[in-house]
């Protein structure tokens, strides 16, 4: 369960996005709104990347008051990730898989399905942006998530390779793990998916599952 | 094209090395009094005439200066949004060769206008020999690097490429800013450490026994001053290219280390040449002004987390950060100085990392 209470951003004083209650039990969950609307700002705040105001929970994690566990089991993934150039696709992995823990079994099947294997020794810097997204999305499936935020995930991705996602969108709702997707194009998945969107800078959602075949 | 170029190449660059060009101007006419500024370099000028070892060290200084110029400018033009500079081909060598030449020597200037008058000065004093080697290298460089963007400009191949440092060391917290600078700002890495041996040499080796504790934190604040960079650099790149290291669980005392170690290792050299060579000061002394470096650099990094940092304040929180130094370390109060710039830095980044936003 996400729970966000009292949730306020503002840039510059200027107020971005207001939620002053929302719950989310698992699931999968497709987040929309037109570009500026604030959906990478959310997707962000959950992540605990950038600060807020209220109090974002998951499953009675809160992310301010234990931010250690929280980051264990809420993972994130860039709709324009950046990396350091210098580091390998291997290098990295190793870093979250000792920070986060090591790939869970969906991680593992869409590594081997999306050939990272292929390119992970090489130097990030050399990286095309569909290799780099790749990597983006499998070092989000390191450790247990138990909430997994895609910003963006089918941007930049070729067409097997967005089939490969799909597929792991589908394993993660099979293995309990929750997701929240940011995304302009459709999902076409074969599982429930429960769209929110931001309008006037708040959430609006419709809890009514959506199967999308 | 002229007034482009220069919105593109000079204002950043001058914009990018703020700090770095302060910090000269600090170490060549504020660190004097206004009376002696002209004797200063009377006398810096005829050292360098006297001796071919400080002259060949003057054009290394000023080659690493050309390489940071030509550096920055290649980086310049193979980034994405100077894609657009492709169109330059289309423009007459001749003028294209003019254009290159007089950007370059804009950001060349303050070595060239500083060596214009070193010509002068050594032919006025009979110094022919010296000011033609000046005058040739000065002739040759500039050549050199205008041909280099020139080459560049129309080939779109990369003329100069650094060797790489092949030292890898394996990824994790502590070492994640190390290689950065390793692989990233190598050619700053030089510099800082041509600097930094450089003022050690001339305090501990050729003062010899006549050095005392003030005479020596001059030179000791010039080479922390120096690296006050390495904090606003790490800063930027764990902001920039890794805010996803704030989605990772990392413990707090990690997290402080990720920045407090690579300090202790970078300047390990310096700590361990002034804890065994400075033996004029006490051996306490020695290793307070030692672990002062990481201390300080540690609570510059932690203030740029503080609410409404600015980049741009980040030189005058440095200045403002020397001068409590240099007043703390002339009392010779290393380790309550030491232990203050902790819990500060603790305080600052416990409270600050987690509400700081980078503002793109």
């Amino acid at each position: 369960m996400l729970q966000i209470a009292d949730y306020k951003k503002t840039y510059a004083e200027h107020p971005v996005l207001s939620i002053p209650a929302l719950q989310l039990p698992g699931g999968t969950y497709w987040l929309k709104g037109e570009n500026g609307a604030g959906k990478t700002t959310l997707l962000k705040s959950i992540a605990g990347m950038i600060p807020f105001e209220g109090e974002i929970v998951v499953d009675e994690i809160n992310l301010r008051k234990n931010r250690m566990a929280y980051t264990k089991v809420v993972s994130f993934s860039e709709a324009e990730p950046v990396y350091p150039a210098f580091l390998t696709g291997r290098d990295l992995l190793q870093f979250y898989t000792q920070t986060k823990g090591r790939l869970s079994p969906v991680g593992e099947r869409f590594k081997q399905d999306a050939g990272i294997d292929r390119y992970l020794e090489k130097k990030i810097g050399v990286y095309s942006s569909g290799m780099l997204k790749k990597l983006s999305l499998l070092l989000a499936l390191a450790g247990e998530p138990k909430w997994v935020l895609f910003d963006e995930p089918f941007v930049t991705l070729d067409h097997a390779a967005v089939e490969f996602l799909k597929n792991t969108l589908q394993d993660c709702h099979r293995q309990g793990i929750a997701v929240l997707i940011s995304s302009h194009q459709q999902l076409n998945l074969s599982i429930p998916v429960i769209e929110i969107e931001i309008r006037n800078q708040t959430i609006e959602h419709n809890f009514d599952a959506v199967v999308t075949a | 094209m002229l007034s482009l170029l220069h919105k593109i190449f000079v204002q950043q660059f001058f914009k990018a090395n703020a700090g770095f060009f302060l910090f000269f101007f600090f170490l060549f006419f504020g660190a004097v009094q206004g009376g002696s500024l002209i004797a200063y370099h009377i006398s810096l000028m005829q050292s360098i005439f006297n001796s071919v070892v400080t002259l060949l060290l003057v054009l290394t200084c000023w080659s690493l200066y050309h390489l940071k110029c030509i550096q920055f400018m290649l980086q310049k033009i193979s980034t994405e949004e100077s894609l657009f500079l492709h169109s330059l081909q289309a423009v007459a060598t001749k003028k294209q060769t003019l254009m290159c030449f007089i950007v370059y020597l804009i950001l060349y200037a303050p070595v060239f206008i500083y060596s214009l008058l070193l010509v002068a000065y050594g032919v006025k004093h009979g110094h022919f020999l010296f000011a033609v080697s000046i005058v040739f290298y000065q002739c040759f460089s500039i050549a050199t690097a205008v041909w280099l963007l020139y080459h560049r400009l129309n080939h779109w191949i990369d003329p100069l490429k650094l060797p790489t440092i092949t030292i890898r060391l394996p990824v994790t917290l502590t070492t994640l800013l190390i290689n950065y600078v390793l692989h990233s700002k190598r050619l700053l890495f030089l510099v800082l450490k041509t600097i930094s041996f450089l003022l050690l040499y001339i305090i501990l080796i050729w003062n010899r026994g006549s050095y005392d504790n003030d005479s020596f934190l001059y030179f000791y604040l010039i080479i922390l001053m120096a690296h006050a960079v390495l904090p606003y650099l790490f800063v930027q790149f764990s902001e920039a290219q890794f805010q996803q290291g704030r989605n990772l669980p990392i413990a707090f005392l990690k997290r402080a280390g990720m920045f407090m170690l690579p300090y202790f290792f970078l300047l390990l050299p310096e700590m361990v040449v002034t804890i065994i060579q400075a033996t004029a000061l006490p051996v306490q002394d020695r290793i307070g002004y030692a672990f002062n470096f990481t201390a300080g650099l540690f609570l510059l990094t932690a203030v740029q987390f503080t609410d409404g940092f600015n980049g741009d304040e980040y030189v005058k929180i440095s200045f403002a950060f020397f001068f409590v130094t240099v007043f703390t370390l002339h009392q010779q109060a290393f380790w309550i100085w030491i232990a203050i710039q902790m819990l500060i830095a603790t305080i600052l980044f416990r409270t600050g990392f987690h509400r700081y936003q980078r503002m793109t």
